[in-house]
C-alpha cells in the first residue's frame, strides 16, 4: 500500500493543514475535515488536483453515539463519509466530517457532483442530517409520513420494539394522501399548466 | 434533475408509471411530465422495496449477515457474498487460499451469466419479443442446476463463508460446468439471431437513451452501462481482487452508450464469463478452500481436542461468531450490474457497527431523467430494460 501512502501525503497538501489523516484497514487515504472545509476540499479534488477524483463513489453517514472505541478520532455525534474515486489514479479517497447534535448540517455538493443528490437525500432520510443548498431535500427511501431517522442508533430496529401496528381509517387516508405527487415541489410548471391526471 | 418550467401554449400532462407496472421490473414509481407523448421530465420515486438491510446488519453477527447480502441484488446470488466478504476479509486481515479464490470466482461468473440471461430475456420482452425470455430462463434453469449441485441453494445460495466457501466442490462438478460451458455458446449465437440482429429490436434500441462517458462518470455509472459508453473500465481488470489477476478475459465496450450498446456489452460479457469459467475448470488448484484464521466461520477445528485454548476459541467462534478488532474497510467488486461495495465499520464487537451498501442500481436509477428526457414513453421502457437494475439493489 506504499502508493496509497504517497498519494495520501500528496493529497493532504491539497486539503490543507487542518486535515487529519486516519489509517484504515483497507489502505484508502482517509482524512478528517472540518465541516466548513468539506465543500472546498471536495471541489478541489473534483476540479483542481492533477488526475482529479471525477466520481463521487458513495456518500453516507455513521451515528457515532454508541461507539465505545474512539481511538483518538475527532469526537462528533455523527460522521458524514465521502468516498471519491479517480479513474486516472485508479484510487479512492475517503473524507470524513464530524458533526455535533445541534448542528447536523453540511453544505450540499450537488452542484459539484450531480450524483450527490440522492445520496444526500438518503443521509437526510436515514440520519436526519441536512444539506444546505440541496434542491429537493425530501425523504427518499422511507415514506414522507415516517417519524424518526432509521439508521440512528436510538431508532428501533424491529417491529416488536415499536408497539402494535394499527391502521385506522384516518391513518390510511393520511398515508394515501402522503403519496400524492405535488408537481410544484419539483419546480414542474406553473400552477395550472400541468394537468393532473389520475385514475 | 433538469427543471423544465411550463412552455408557451402547452398543457403538460402528468402521468404515474407504477408502482405496479410490468415495465418497471419491480415496485418502482416513475412520475412523468409529458408534452403530448414526449417526456419533458421524469422523477423516479423509490423506496417501495426498502427493507432496512443496512440496519439489519447492526443486529446480525458478521457471519449471520451473509444470507441477507444474497437478497440485495437478488439476481446476483453469491456475487453479493463476494462483495461483503471482500470488505470483511480486508477488515479482519484474512487471505483466502488459491482454491477458495478460484471456486469463488468460478461461481460468481456463473451468476453473472445467470443474471445476464434474466436481463436478456426480460429486455427482449420489454420490447415486445415474447419468445426469448422462455429460452433464456430455460438456460438459466440449467445453470441453477449446477448452482444447486454445488451450493445446495439456487437463487440465494448463501454459500460463501468468511475465509472461503461453505464446502468444497462436489465430485463431478467439472463435468457439470464443462457441459454448460460447451452448451451455452450455441444458444448465445441463436439469441444473436433472434434478438440482437432483429431489425425491430435494433430500431427500438439504437440511438435511444445514450449518454457520454463524462455524463456517466458524473452520475456514478459503473459496470456494463459505463463500458457501453466506450470507457474500458472493469474493476476485475483494474483492481484485480481474488484471483482475477491470473485469468485471461476481454473487457467488451460499446461506442455510443445507447440501449443497443448496453445490450451488446452484456451479451459479450456472457461469452467472457464462459471463458473465465473454462479457465477455472482447467486450472483449479488443489489444497484447502478455506483460510486457516481464527476469525473464519466455522473456525479451524483440527486441534480443538488437543489443547484447551484452541477449544475455547473454537467454542467462542461458533457461539458468538468472530470478534473483529475496531476499524473500517471498503471492499468493492465488479458485480453483475456495476460496482457493488460494502463499507464496514467495526467497534470491536461480534456485529457490525455500521454496514453501508453501495449499489450500482441506485446510481443508475438516478440517471433515468437524463437518459429519457425528450424521448417517448416506449423509449423509457427500452431504457429501463437496458439499464439492468433490480429494486432490491436500489432500495436495499
Amino acid at each position: 500500500m506504499a502508493t496509497a501512502i504517497v498519494a495520501g501525503v500528496e493529497l493532504q497538501l491539497d486539503l490543507g493543514p487542518t486535515a487529519i489523516p486516519e489509517s484504515t484497514r483497507d489502505g484508502i487515504p482517509t482524512f478528517w475535515l472540518h465541516s466548513s472545509e468539506i465543500r472546498e476540499s471536495v471541489r478541489k479534488l473534483r476540479h483542481e488536483v492533477p488526475h482529479p477524483f471525477r466520481m463521487l463513489y458513495d456518500l453516507t453517514a455513521v451515528d457515532e453515539r454508541a461507539r465505545s472505541h474512539k481511538n483518538g478520532r475527532p469526537t462528533g455525534e455523527f460522521t458524514v463519509v465521502y468516498h471519491l474515486f479517480s479513474y486516472e489514479r485508479n484510487a479512492y479517497i475517503r473524507l470524513k466530517v464530524p458533526l455535533e447534535g445541534d448542528k447536523l448540517t453540511l453544505p450540499s455538493i450537488v452542484d459539484i457532483y450531480p450524483v450527490a443528490n440522492w445520496y444526500e437525500r438518503e443521509v437526510w432520510d436515514m440520519f436526519g442530517i441536512t444539506f444546505d443548498g440541496h434542491p429537493h431535500l425530501f425523504r427518499i427511501l422511507m415514506p414522507r409520513s415516517w417519524e424518526g431517522h432509521p439508521l440512528r442508533k436510538d431508532h428501533p430496529a424491529r417491529a416488536t420494539e415499536m408497539g402494535p401496528f394499527r391502521l385506522s381509517d384516518a391513518k390510511l387516508d393520511a398515508e394515501q394522501e402522503a403519496l400524492r405527487f405535488h408537481p410544484e415541489e419539483w419546480g414542474w410548471s406553473e400552477a395550472g399548466k400541468t394537468r393532473i391526471f389520475s385514475s | 434533475m433538469g427543471l423544465e418550467r411550463g412552455r408557451e401554449d402547452t398543457d403538460f400532462l402528468f402521468l404515474n408509471i407504477g408502482p405496479q407496472h410490468p415495465g418497471t421490473h419491480g415496485v418502482l414509481r416513475i412520475v412523468l411530465e409529458l408534452d403530448g407523448e414526449e417526456i419533458v421530465n421524469a422523477i423516479p420515486d423509490i423506496g417501495f422495496h426498502h427493507r432496512g438491510a443496512e440496519k439489519m446488519a447492526e443486529r446480525q453477527t458478521w457471519h449471520t449477515y451473509i444470507p441477507y447480502t444474497d437478497r440485495i441484488d437478488y439476481l446476483g446470488g453469491v456475487m453479493n457474498n463476494f462483495a461483503y466478504l471482500t470488505a470483511f476479509e480486508k477488515l479482519a486481515g484474512i487471505v483466502v487460499p488459491p482454491r477458495g479464490q478460484m471456486v469463488r470466482v468460478m461461481m460468481s461468473e456463473l451468476f453473472r451469466i445467470i443474471n445476464h440471461l434474466v436481463w436478456y430475456g426480460t429486455f427482449a420482452q420489454d420490447l415486445g419479443q415474447m419468445s426469448p425470455v422462455f429460452y433464456t430462463f430455460n438456460d438459466r434453469e440449467k445453470a441453477f442446476g449446477i448452482v444447486e449441485a454445488v451450493c445446495g441453494g439456487r437463487m440465494h445460495p448463501n454459500w460463501f463463508r468468511i475465509g472461503g466457501v461453505a464446502q468444497d466442490l462436489p465430485a463431478g462438478w467439472d463435468r457439470l460446468l464443462r457441459d454448460f460451458v460447451n452448451y451455452l455458446p450455441r444458444r448465445l449465437d441463436e439469441y444473436d439471431r433472434t434478438v440482437m440482429r432483429n431489425r425491430l429490436f435494433q430500431a427500438r434500441t439504437k440511438g435511444v437513451g445514450s449518454c457520454t462517458v463524462e455524463e456517466a462518470i458524473d452520475w456514478g455509472m459503473t459496470g456494463p452501462n459505463l463500458r457501453a459508453c466506450g470507457f474500458e473500465w472493469d474493476f476485475r481488470r483494474k483492481q484485480p481482487y481474488s484471483c482475477y489477476g491470473q485469468l485471461d478475459f476481454d473487457v467488451p465496450t460499446g461506442k455510443s452508450g445507447d440501449c443497443y450498446d448496453r445490450a451488446a456489452v452484456r451479451v459479450e460479457e456472457m461469452r467472457q464469463s464462459l471463458r473465465i469459467i473454462r479457465q477455472c475448470i482447467d486450472n483449479m488448484p488443489g489444497g484447502p478452500c478455506n483460510a486457516e484464521h481464527p476469525l473464519t466461520t466455522p473456525p479451524p477445528k483440527a486441534r480443538t481436542m488437543h489443547d484447551i485454548e484452541t477449544l475455547i476459541n473454537h467454542f467462542l467462534g461458533v457461539s458468538w461468531g468472530p470478534v473483529v478488532p475496531p476499524g473500517e474497510a471498503l471492499g468493492a467488486i465488479e458485480a453483475t450490474k456495476g460496482n457493488n461495495g460494502y463499507y464496514l465499520v467495526s467497534d470491536g464487537g461480534t456485529n457490525s457497527y455500521r454496514t453501508r451498501i453501495r449499489t450500482p442500481s441506485f446510481a443508475h436509477m438516478q440517471m433515468l431523467p437524463l437518459l429519457c428526457g425528450g424521448l417517448m414513453i416506449p423509449d423509457l421502457l427500452a431504457i429501463l430494460g437496458s439499464m439492468d437494475y433490480v429494486l432490491a439493489d436500489i432500495d436495499r
